[in-house]
């Protein structure tokens, strides 16, 4: 089977690095994208199986980057937010949105990787379920 | 007038009579002597008998007469008149003339001499004594009245106001020196001016109107002691603020006969008025200022955190790849170097945070979001995370929690923070070996309030300071306190955010043994949730019943659709439990129907014969949750409270 692909839009390089670091190294395809245009046009020619977005970004912020996305007919990709943003209100736009996790920066790469195996992955967390009566 | 009528009235009579020591002046001596008997007849005292005017006024002071009897013709170059002309300018005795001549010549000169009275030769006892009484009377009538114009006269010129009276045709009759000082004008310039000229008034953009003093009746615009500001120009033409009060004068017979004004000199409140004004521009553009200020310091505050925390998180990212081994294999050492890294990341995150809620809790932007929780199961979750961190540290972390405790209304990632920053501090604070309890329960003394203490065996707190520590900014300062780290935010944060679920939070402490922090936070009064259960079958709807009200909901029945609808309509409920074939109308048009009249409150279907076309259409009608007969009771009210919860229909209505 082929590596699921992660789309990463984050402008800073560094967490950029340290993100596309985690995940390769857990076995993901990442497509790195420092701002929401290339971002977009990994989204439309990648086909990526998750989508994380950082909130502030250079022209527009992660959520009307992903907005857009779903208005385009990509909106069965499912998407995650890291930000440092502190604000209030931006949890629940987020989750409103369709968010399936969000972490504040710094976030924990290892709770950061669980998440992105329970979206990628829902039928195990699932069958878990189904197995009670 | 009528007052003094009535006052002459009751000295005349009998019991009031006063007999006055009387003067004769008399150049004829037989009169004399005639007079003098008389009046002793009378009963009176005669001080004396003087034969000319010169003697009478020598012997009106050495004497001193309470009433003179003055004949007009007298020998020795001075008549009567103008003896008593002298007499009246140096004492005050009344004078009464008693003459033979009743020409109208010698009357008017007599008249003008202002006399007490006027006996015509020859006369009675009974004239003289009713010449004698009148006299006496209008004498005193006559002493009193000037006495009060003194004391009026006296008091107008003490006082402060400015006073001016006019006549009825406007020229000044009166002029106090306080209304020399404001005016400028001098009282015998004054005096006999028209008001205008004296007191000329423009507006001061308060009282519309010139003012004229005599246009009216009564004055226009004003109410009898109102008073108003106009701007007076002085006599040396410079303009002064002045506050007024006027009044008319009328007589008995109510015609004007003149107006007073008192007023006074406002440059000094003005001035005072203006200063104030300043005072309060100033301070208001130096509040806009600082307003601004905090402002851009808010925004600053938001600027430096984020960026503080994009390196932080590639920072600590990073050390945590190296750590788990991702970038190469790593010794014990290394991980345990790199274990504090990560951890002194996490203190600075903690520093962040806690720096950006104290400004959210000083500008009152902190929001919080109250849902029903288990205290005993966060406190729980929030000791075992720290479990680790304790244990490093050999202390010992036990948590003690009460089974019955009630749930209540908190933003469970708020009450985290507080009893993760409470257990932080006791874990800053207490020495190897020592231990650290946590307990939630419901004490018995506080109905109504669930309570959390976090006792430790640290150092203590000392008494002094034990007010301070929930402070912003307060920090530790000890000697020993090597530990001490941070930026002084987390208790104050803690208090704030208790305090902001109608909590409160203190602190026992005894310096040497530990110190234990008690978190009090209400259990509001919790509203029985309403379900209403829709079945046919009487005894499924019976056991549900049962089933709930033994979980505290209050439950209302409905055996066909249409009598649903009607309770749904009236009860409101937070649930509907529901079969889905029924008499009287199908689940979905029983859905429907609750969308219509109850909105978005759950329905859980609750059927045995799941027909796969009906259970497609009420999902048409979300939120629905479905539950196959028979099902066991913890499963179904497990099932019901996570309905209500995902619909999130608790705190509506």
């Amino acid at each position: 089977m082929n590596a699921r692909k992660i789309l990463v839009v984050e402008d800073d390089p560094q967490v950029s690095a340290a993100l596309t670091t985690r995940l390769r190294s857990a076995g993901y395809d990442v497509l790195a994208a420092p701002g929401p245009h290339i971002g977009e046009n990994f989204a439309r020619l990648q086909k990526p199986d998750l989508i994380i977005t950082d909130i502030m970004l250079p022209t527009m912020d992660g959520l009307t980057f992903v907005r857009k996305l779903k208005q385009d007919g990509l909106s069965d990709v499912p998407f995650m937010v890291i930000t440092a943003s502190y604000q209030d209100g931006l949890w629940e736009s987020a989750m409103n949105l369709g968010a399936t996790a969000y972490f504040e920066k710094p976030y924990d790469g290892a709770n950061l990787l669980l998440a992105v195996n329970e979206t990628l992955n829902p039928k195990s967390a699932a069958s878990t379920e189904r197995t009670e009566p | 007038m009528t007052s003094a009528i009535f006052n002459a009235r009751a000295a005349i009579s009998p019991r009031s009579v006063k007999r006055p020591r009387v003067l004769v002046v008399e150049d004829e001596v037989i009169v004399a002597m005639d007079f003098e008997q008389r009046l002793k007849r009378l009963g009176y005292t005669v001080a004396g008998v003087a034969h000319d005017g010169r003697q009478a006024i020598t012997k009106t002071a050495e004497g001193n007469p309470e009433l003179i009897l003055m004949d007009i013709n007298l020998g020795g170059g001075m008549s009567g008149i103008e003896s008593a002309v002298t007499i009246r300018q140096r004492h005050d005795v009344p004078v009464i003339y008693v003459t033979a001549y009743s020409d109208p010549d010698t009357v008017r000169r007599a008249a003008q001499s202002d006399p007490f009275g006027y006996i015509l030769k020859p006369f009675e006892d009974r004239e003289l004594e009713t010449a004698i009484q009148v006299g006496m009377v209008k004498h005193e009538m006559e002493h009193r009245l000037r006495e009060s114009e003194q004391r009026f006269n006296a008091t107008l010129t003490s006082i402060a106001d400015g006073l001016i009276a006019t006549k009825a045709d406007g020229r000044i009759a009166f002029f106090n020196p306080s209304a020399e000082k404001i005016t400028g004008w001098i009282q015998p310039d004054a005096l006999g001016r028209v008001l205008g000229e004296v007191f000329p008034l423009a507006d001061d953009g308060t009282h519309g109107q010139g003012t004229d003093f005599f246009s009216s009746f009564t004055l226009p615009g004003m109410l009898p002691g109102s008073s108003r500001t106009a701007s007076l120009r002085r006599r040396d033409g410079v303009q002064i603020p002045v506050e007024y009060r006027a009044a008319h004068i009328h007589n008995d017979n109510c015609q004007l006969t003149g107006v007073v004004i008192s007023f006074s000199d406002i440059r000094g409140r003005r001035e005072a008025e203006a200063r104030i004004l300043r005072t309060q521009e100033e301070l208001k553009r130096a509040h806009d200022h600082l307003m601004h200020k905090h402002e851009e310091l808010q925004k600053f505050y938001h600027t430096v955190s984020h960026e503080l925390k994009t390196p932080l998180t590639s920072g600590r990212e990073f050390v945590s790849l190296v750590l788990e081994g991702l970038g190469g294999p790593v010794t014990e050492t290394q991980k345990d170097y790199l274990g504090i890294a990560r951890e002194s990341c996490d203190q600075m995150r903690t520093c962040i945070n806690d720096m950006l809620d104290v400004t959210r809790l000083e500008t009152g932007k902190m929001s919080i979001e109250l849902n029903p929780g288990c205290v005993g199961e966060l406190v729980t979750r929030v000791v075992s995370m720290l479990k680790p961190a304790a244990s490093r540290r050999k202390i010992q972390l036990s948590c003690e929690v009460q089974p019955d405790v009630p749930h209540i209304p908190m933003d469970e990632t708020r009450i985290a923070q507080v009893l993760t920053n409470l257990l932080n501090n006791a874990l800053k604070f207490t020495p190897e070996g020592g231990r650290i309890s946590v307990t939630v329960s419901c004490p018995p003394a506080q109905p109504g309030e669930v309570l959390i203490s976090v006792a430790d065996t640290g150092r203590g707190i000392p008494r002094e300071n034990l007010n301070r520590i929930f402070d912003r900014l307060y920090q530790v300062r000890d000697a020993d306190a090597a530990s001490c780290k941070g930026l002084g935010l987390g208790l104050f944060i803690c208090r704030e955010l208790v305090s902001l679920h109608g909590g409160a939070i203190r602190v026992e402490s005894e310096p040497g043994k530990g110190s234990t922090f008690f978190v009090t936070l209400p259990v509001a009064p919790r509203r029985r949730l309403r379900a209403l259960v829709v079945d046919d079958e009487a005894d499924i709807r019976e056991g549900l019943q049962l089933m709930l009200e033994a979980e505290n909901y209050s439950v209302t029945l409905a055996a066909d659709g249409r009598e649903a609808l009607e309770q749904v309509r009236r009860e409101k409920p937070d649930v509907v439990i529901t079969d889905l074939v029924m008499p009287g109308r199908t689940g979905p048009e029983l859905l429907k129907g609750i969308r219509h009249y109850c909105g978005s409150v759950p329905v859980l279907v609750y059927t045995g014969h799941p027909e796969s076309d009906l259970l497609a259409s009420t999902l048409k009608s979300p939120p629905v949750f479905f539950l196959r007969k028979p099902c066991d009771p913890a499963r179904l009210l497990r099932t019901v409270r996570n309905a209500i919860k995902v619909a999130g229909h608790v705190f509506a209505n």
